[in-house]
């Protein structure tokens, strides 16, 4: 049966999507290593910065001023909790060890013992000797 | 058959083919949007230890006899420690414990506000010694291997500079930048210039983790857009959208800077490069990579596009270790360590070399 030739257009389609993709990168490189897109992106980040702390703290004082709780409150109050969390778990670990060794563990531990395995020697059988010939009387 | 009547034939299966996958993408699609990501670093573990940022955990053995020396996984900073536990068979850690190895790992919690503060000596001078010191309480071994990922490796590169005697036992690192003025873009983005670090630490306190996933992601522009398209084209594949999801939701997982760490790394590495020019000081100590004498392994990825291969390579010739090696692998940045790919090459290789150093 003779082969097919023409091509795959759904194939040639995702080839180009992956050419694309490579292009655009490396075009993109050496514009980016530019002073300019350094000094542009910079300024951008720095007034989102700006605009987002200025954000956040338009938002916790309206919150103030509604008598809301605001997310760093909630933080802040997660923070309490998980130190006395911490707390309570260092006064259980000594009251353990105060009332002689604390939970046993289900399974005992492995034993740490572990070799690794061997390398694989292959052994080669040597080729046969040839023989002499006679010589025929 | 003759070579017309062959191409017919071949056309209408491509087009069968073809049409039956945009049903698969219209039905996969749906399910796609209406459900959750898939569940990931799901290995048994238990944390032993946490105080703010720093959570250690150990995780549960899988195998009936184990190595002598535990490992210590120091995940990088700004991600979440799960790319290394990401499914069953596509997990480091899972292989790893199955090897006979005794993981734990240290996976950081996104700092808080309060957090600000903490800079390179809290990580090397205050976290590791702590985690290594649990560690040795939980195995009874005092010795450690440790194993860094990327900005984990820098840290773990640094604490085994500053205490050469011990209790490191081995060394391995993955993709670990030490010459940063090999990484351009990033140096280019944060040149003293135009990036006012300090204004930016003074106004937010800690980095935020957006500003991080975008200059992630500027490295290569066309990435994000390029996958969503190739996602489109694959939805009908429950493999490749599953190993998709996996990975940009890793990727997205991006974890804040506190402030001074990021100012110091800024000002130190990427305007100083001081850790290549042995010139950096934490906590008063001079961090000399050639006072690291344990065996090094490090993996750099050929085609690593945020940590090039000429960042990472000076690390072997730095340390002052006999048994050291410099492994080159295929792939890029995170398939290295993740992935079918890491599967074949990185996990087999580090599994030899950790093997017989681990008795």
């Amino acid at each position: 049966m003779a082969e097919p030739t023409s091509p795959d257009p759904f194939a040639l389609m995702r080839d180009l999507v992956s050419q694309l993709e490579k292009g655009v990168n490396d075009y993109s490189k050496p514009l980016m290593e530019s002073d300019d897109f350094a000094k542009g992106a910079n300024q951008a980040m720095s007034a989102a910065m700006v605009a987002k702390k200025l954000a956040q703290e338009l938002t916790r004082r309206s919150f103030e001023a509604l008598n809301v709780p605001s997310r760093s409150d909630i933080i802040a109050l997660g923070d309490r909790l998980q130190a006395i969390e911490d707390r309570m778990i260092g006064m259980q670990a000594t009251l353990d060890r105060l009332a002689g060794g604390g939970a046993k563990p289900a399974l005992p531990a492995p034993s740490r013992t572990r070799r690794p395995p061997e390398p694989v020697i292959e052994v080669v059988a040597a080729p046969a000797p040839k023989r002499a010939r006679k010589a025929r009387p | 058959m003759s070579a017309v009547a062959s191409d017919s034939e071949s056309i209408a299966a491509r087009i069968r083919t073809e049409v039956d996958r945009a049903l698969q993408r219209g039905i996969k699609g749906l399910e796609y949007m209406s459900s959750g990501g898939p569940a990931l670093g799901l290995t048994p573990r238990d944390l032993i230890h946490q105080r703010g940022t720093l959570a250690l955990y150990h995780y549960r053995p899988m195998a009936d006899e184990i190595y002598r020396v535990p490992l210590l996984l120091v995940m990088a900073v700004t991600n979440r420690g799960y790319i290394l536990d990401l499914a069953p068979g596509q997990s480091l850690v899972e292989y790893l414990l199955k090897q006979g190895y005794d993981v734990f790992v240290i996976d950081w919690n996104a700092p808080r506000p309060q957090e600000k503060h903490l800079r390179l000596e809290d990580y090397t001078q205050d976290f590791i010694p702590d985690s290594i010191q649990r560690v040795q309480q939980a195995s009874g071994v005092d010795d450690v291997t440790l194993v860094g990922y990327c900005m984990g490796g820098v840290l773990a590169t640094i604490y085994t500079a500053l205490h050469p005697k011990g209790p490191v036992k081995n060394l391995a690192v993955f993709t670990t930048p030490i010459d940063f003025s090999q990484m351009k873009l990033f140096n280019k983005w944060s040149d003293k210039r135009y990036f006012d670090v300090d204004k930016l630490v003074d106004t937010v306190g800690n980095a935020p983790p957006e500003m991080i996933f975008r200059s992630f992601d500027m490295l290569r522009p066309a990435d994000r857009i390029a996958g969503k398209v190739q996602l489109l084209d694959n939805l009908w594949n429950d493999e490749f959208v599953k190993g998709y999801r996996m990975f940009d939701r890793w990727a997205s997982d991006i974890l804040p800077l506190p402030g001074e760490f990021f100012r110091q790394t800024t000002k130190e590495f990427m305007w100083e490069n001081k850790l290549h020019k042995n010139e950096l000081v934490l906590g008063g100590k001079k961090v000399e990579l050639s006072k690291i004498k344990v065996p090094l392994f490090h993996a750099v990825a050929e085609h690593d596009h945020i940590v090039p291969y000429d960042a990472a390579k000076p690390l072997v010739a730095m340390v002052g270790s006999k048994d050291k090696e410099e492994v080159v692998l295929k792939g890029g940045h995170v398939s290295v360590v993740a992935g079918g790919n890491a599967v074949k090459r990185l996990w087999p290789r580090l599994d030899a070399w950790l093997g017989k150093r681990s008795t």
